[in-house]
Parts: C-alpha cells; structure tokens; sequence
C-alpha cells in the first residue's frame, strides 16, 4: 500500500468520507437493494383448482427461482422447460399428481438447472424407442429430478451431454428405466427400477454416468452397458433378472463394477462379452445360474475379490476367446464348476483365488483351452479340484487342492 | 586440539535478537508488499470506478435536483422545498466527486484493468523494502532519506518497473553507511531499537489496514476484486442500474416539462 494514501485514508475516518467514497456507499446499498428485490420477485405459482389450468402455462410465466405448485389431478399435457431455472413440485400426495398425454414425452427440460420433485410422469407412446416415448427427457443442463414416479414408454432419457442427477425415484418404463446416452453422464442414485426391459442402459463412449444405490429388479437386463461407455456402477442391488443384472458389451466399453449385490437371477449374475474391458471388483452374487458369464475375444476384463456363491450353475464361465484375469475371487457353494473354462484361444490367467465346497469340479478346463491357474486354494469340490478334457491344454502352476 | 572460545553472555544475546529482527523485518516485508500490491490495485479499481460511475451519478443527482425544485415550485409547500435542498445538495456532492475524479484520472476516457504486478517486480520489490524501509533507520536523517527512497520504490513498483528497481537496490548496496562496525553493547542497542521500530510499522499498518477496510469504496474493490482481477466486469450491474435510474429520471422531467409548457400555452381560440 501506498503509504501516504493510507494515511490520507486513516486522517479522514469514517465520519467525513470522500465524495468518490460516498458514491461507492451509494453502489452498496444500491446492491443490497437490488438483492432484496430479486428475492421478493421470487414466486410461487399454483396449478390445480383456483391457478394455473395447466402446468405448461404455469411454467411459461415462471422467471428463474419461481416454483410451480402442482396440486393432485390428472395434467395430459406436454411441458417444455428450456433455459430458465426453476422448481417444479407436487403438493400433496405424488401418485396423485399424474403428468403425461400421449403424444410424447411429459417433460422435456432442454438446458436447463431446474428441478422437478414429487410427481407421477407418464410416458407416451408405449413401446416404441424414441426421445418422444420417454415419459421425461433430459437434453443438456443440469437439472435434478427427485422423488419421482416415472412409468410407461422409455421412462427417464438423458441425452446432448446432461448431467444433473434422478435420486430417489421409482421407475418402470416399458423400454429402459433409464436411458443415457449422447455424452450424458448423470448422477442415477437411490433409485427403485424395475419391469422395464432394462432398468438403467447406458450407450455411448462419452458418457460415464454414476450408477449408485439404486434398487432394480424383475427386468430382463438390470444394467446395460455398450457402446464404449465408462459408467461407475457401484453398490446397487440387482435381483430377478431374466438374462443378466449386468451386462457389458462391445470393445472400449469398460465401466468400473463394483460392490454391488446381484442375486435370484434366471441367468447371468454378470454378462461380459463381445471385447469388452471391464473392472469387476468386490461383488457379490448369488443365487443365479452364472455368477460371471465372460465370453468373445478380446474380452479380457480385471476380475477381482468378488464372493459368487449358492449359484445353481456355474460360479464364472470363460469361454470364446476370453482372456480375463481372475484375482482373489471367492468362489463357493455353486451347484456347477466354480470356474469354468472352454473354446480354442481361451486363456485366462487364474491366480490367488479360492474355490470351496461345490458341488461339482473346482476349475473345470475344456475344449483345448489354455488358461493359467496358480496359487489357487481349491478344496472340498464334489468332484476334481482341477478337471482338464482331452485337448486342453492348461498351464497348472502351484495350487492348494485337497484332491 | 584447540577449543573454540565460549562466546560471551552478550554475543549469544545480540545473536538472538538479531535471529528475531531478521525474522520481524521478514515478516514485516512480507506484508508491506502485500499492502503495497492490494493499494496498487485498489489505486486502478478506484480510478476505473470514478471513470465510470462518477459521471453517471452526477448526471442522476443534477436530474433528480431539477425534478425536485421544479416540484418545489409548483407544490411551493415546506416539505418540497426540503426535498429540493436536499436533491441539490446531493448533486453538488456527486459534481465534486466527478470534479476529483477528472482531477486525479490520468485519462478519462482510457479503462483501466487490473495488471498485477509480475512476481519478479514483487521479488525484488521485496528484497529493496527489506534494505531500504525507513522504519529500520537508527537516526532522524537517515529515516528521511530512507522515506524518499521507499517512495521511489512505491511508485517503480505501482508503474512495474523492475529496472527502477534494481538501481535503487544497487545503490543503497554501495554505499559506505551500509558497512557496520561497533562494539557489541552499541550492536545490541542499535538492533533492539530497529526491533522496535519494526513491531511500531507493523502496529501501524494494523490500522491503516482496519481504516482502510472502513472505507466504503475499499469494500465495493473488496467484494469485486476476485472477478474484476480475472478479467470480469463486477460494476456491471450496478452500472446497467444507474443508468435505468437515469431514464427514468429523464423521463420524469420531460413530462413536468411538457406539463408546465401544456399550462403556459395560451388555449388557443
């Protein structure tokens, strides 16, 4: 600081400020003024019985920071948000408060910060996979959709590089539960998914969205993930799936899997396939008939201190070419092989795991693969601890086998 | 084997105290630039504010003055007529603030934005505070030639100039009162007293720093300074608000004066 400045600042003292001082306290409490005005402009605006006779014309007079109040009742209507920041809530019971025509989506928020809670949003156009089937689509901004009730057609769509966040939902679309793609890469947590044919599929190389917490169940797929995504998928629980509660597919696609429970399916706890490179780490599943399914070449996923137990197959499959690592596993209580390997070029590397009380072979290898198994503790297997076929051709190194 | 002498009760004591000034003038340095490069900017801020919003408050005030006295005239009651003197007043104030800011703004027209300075001028501004600062002169003359040397420096360092700044450091470097030599007694009580005078600066820029933040235009820079500094515009609302207000103002009076026309006209026949 300029010391003589400062003096001449310390010299005047706060009783006989400068003109230019006194035109800048001016410019505070302009602001202060200004602030207080824009809070007061914040409103709040009803629809239902007495306001707005529709949400659409309610959101079209909103300003940003206004809330729309939509009271129960059926709204068959399609609401556009786009742009402006706003709150749209349900006042009263959420199953009572229903949105949705069907000619296309209930909500479409384009750009936008805002925020829908505690509606019912119905989709349009039952069946069919198109952005105008989804019951809510998201394309770009950061909007956050909470406690929401979403059913029918493709339920909750993200698209054109969304974030933003859906939490604590419960969702059953006719297609996806929820769908992201086009470098979107939400937040998807604390979410009941379920009766759709996949509960949450995720398609492009740009989007990794979190997938956390979530609940999904009775749908064919619990999580999809292709097209070179890189989605986290951590600690959710996946139950009754008819042909796998995760299924990764296609090269480049190699999202982290990881902590999550998958039990009671009809097939695949985990499907691997088509040169996909995921983590699968600390899992648990149980109750399906393949614990882990890991097929087609180039498909060499890191596989790694999982639990697969009281499966009513296989614990993990490896077959076509497949070349995953497997660390550390816990592999136990299955009715077919613990590990089951086949098919010509098929070479896993096997280490470090432990394979128990099954009620067939511990590692069963066929069908003139190679894999490399070592270091393994394989005991009290039904049958062999390592099973090998004719034209097998395994490279067995030290393991702990009670057979 | 020789042994080293143990050194004396008062060596080890000037030891110390010299330990504690050099860490003190460190200290003492290190917010003197400090305050120094908040003041620099402040400096710009201030100028860039008068430039800007100390025309358009004056043009307000001198329209709300004219609306008020108008209203005074017409009303002729005891509350308009204060209304008036106090509308005036208010435009005189803001006229000499503007009157100040033409004063001191190098070029009105010109805007000004924040160049801090580069860390190299900081470095060796630093380094000359440390040698120069007139607060560890152990005698009257020397305290004033060392005050026009730091005002030197202030003002190489508010233009950026590093050369400026090295040619004070080298000459202060050359000079023979630089070199020191005394008994210990006199060392000690001359460094003491320079531990004095430092603690004394900082209490000093203590104040100066609290009087400072006092002042309602320090706290406008405050407030704005992060955005202003990385290049956005802070004032930008208050600016776009001043001038509404001053449309409004405009029309205001335009409409008193084409009443007062509309009742001077005769009703023609």
């Amino acid at each position: 600081m300029n010391a003589d400045h400062s003096r001449a600042v310390v010299a005047q003292g706060p009783t006989s400020l400068a003109p230019i001082s006194r035109l800048a306290e001016r410019t505070l409490a302009e602001r202060i003024e200004r602030a207080q005005r824009a809070l007061l402009a914040i409103r709040t605006l009803v629809v239902g019985p007495g306001g707005y006779a529709t949400i659409r014309s309610a959101v079209d007079a909103t300003r940003d920071g206004d809330t729309v109040l939509v009271q129960p009742g059926r709204y068959e209507e399609g609401v556009v948000v786009a742009g402006k920041t706003i709150t749209i809530r349900g006042d009263g019971d959420r199953d009572a408060i229903v949105v949705g025509w069907d000619q296309g989506s209930a909500f479409t928020l384009v750009e936008t910060r805002s925020t829908l809670i505690g509606l019912t949003i119905v989709g349009g156009q039952a069946g069919s996979r198109s952005n105008a089937a989804a019951a809510l689509l998201v394309t770009g901004g950061e909007p956050q959709l909470d406690r929401l009730r979403v059913t029918q057609g493709e339920g909750v769509v993200f698209e054109a590089r969304a974030v933003g966040a859906i939490t604590r939902s419960q969702i059953d679309g006719d297609i996806s539960g929820i769908f992201v793609h086009d470098g979107a890469s939400p937040r998807i947590e604390g979410n009941e998914i379920w009766g759709s044919l996949s509960g949450i599929e995720v398609g492009d190389p740009e989007s990794d969205p979190l997938v956390c917490a979530n609940r999904i169940h009775d749908c064919p797929y619990g999580v999809v993930v292709y097209g070179g995504a890189c989605p986290t998928i951590e600690a959710n629980e996946i139950w009754g799936t008819v042909n796998a509660g995760i299924c990764v597919r296609a090269t480049g696609t190699s999202p982290l899997v990881r902590l999550n429970g998958i039990h009671a399916g009809e097939r695949d706890g985990i499907l691997v396939d088509d040169g996909a490179k995921p983590r699968i780490e600390e899992n648990e599943i149980w109750a399906t008939i393949l614990g882990i399914d890991i097929g087609g070449a180039r498909t060499d996923p890191l596989v790694r201190a999982n639990r697969i137990h009281d499966g009513t197959g296989r614990g993990i499959q490896i077959a076509s070419a497949a070349s995953p690592r497997l660390e550390g596993n816990e592999i136990w209580a299955n009715q077919g092989e613990g590990v089951y390997i086949s098919g010509p070029r098929t070479s896993p590397s096997i280490t470090g795991n432990t394979v128990r009380d099954g009620l067939d072979d511990g590692i069963y290898v066929s069908d003139r693969a190679s894999p490399t198994i070592a270091g393994n503790t394989i005991i009290r297997n039904a049958r062999e601890a390592i099973g090998v076929s004719d034209g097998a051709a395994p490279r067995i190194g030290q393991n702990s086998v009670d057979r | 084997m020789t042994t080293q002498p143990r050194p004396t009760p008062e060596a080890e004591h000037l030891a110390e105290q010299e330990h504690l000034l050099e860490e003190l003038t460190d200290q003492l340095t290190a917010k003197e630039a400090e305050f120094a490069e908040t003041g620099s900017a402040f400096a710009r801020f201030r100028a860039e504010y008068l430039r800007r919003f100390a025309p358009l408050y004056a043009e307000l005030d001198r329209l709300e003055a004219e609306i008020a006295r108008r209203i005074a005239v017409q009303e002729a009651t005891p509350a308009a007529h204060a209304k008036a003197a106090q509308a005036a007043a208010q435009a005189d104030e803001s006229q000499k603030a503007l009157g100040d800011g033409l004063a001191t703004s190098p070029d009105p027209s010109e805007e000004i934005r924040p160049t801090p300075p580069a860390p190299e001028v900081k470095a060796l501004y630093r380094e000359a505070a440390k040698r120069i600062h007139p607060d560890l002169a152990t005698d009257g003359a020397e305290k004033e030639r060392r005050t026009t040397l730091m005002a030197a420096l202030n003002a190489a360092y508010d233009a950026g100039d590093a050369d400026a700044i090295q040619r004070i450091l080298d000459g202060e470097s050359a000079r023979p009162e630089a070199i020191v030599g005394d008994d210990i007694g006199a060392q000690l009580m001359r460094v003491i007293r320079k531990i004095a005078q430092v603690r004394g600066r900082f209490t000093e820029l203590v104040a100066l720093n609290a009087a400072l933040r006092s002042d309602p235009l320090f706290v406008l820079f405050d407030t704005s300074r992060e955005e202003w500094e990385a290049g956005g515009d802070p004032l930008a609302a208050d600016e776009e608000s001043l001038r509404e207000r001053m449309m409004s103002a405009h029309a205001r009076l335009t409409a008193l004066l084409m009443a007062a026309t509309k009742h001077s006209k005769p009703r023609p026949t």
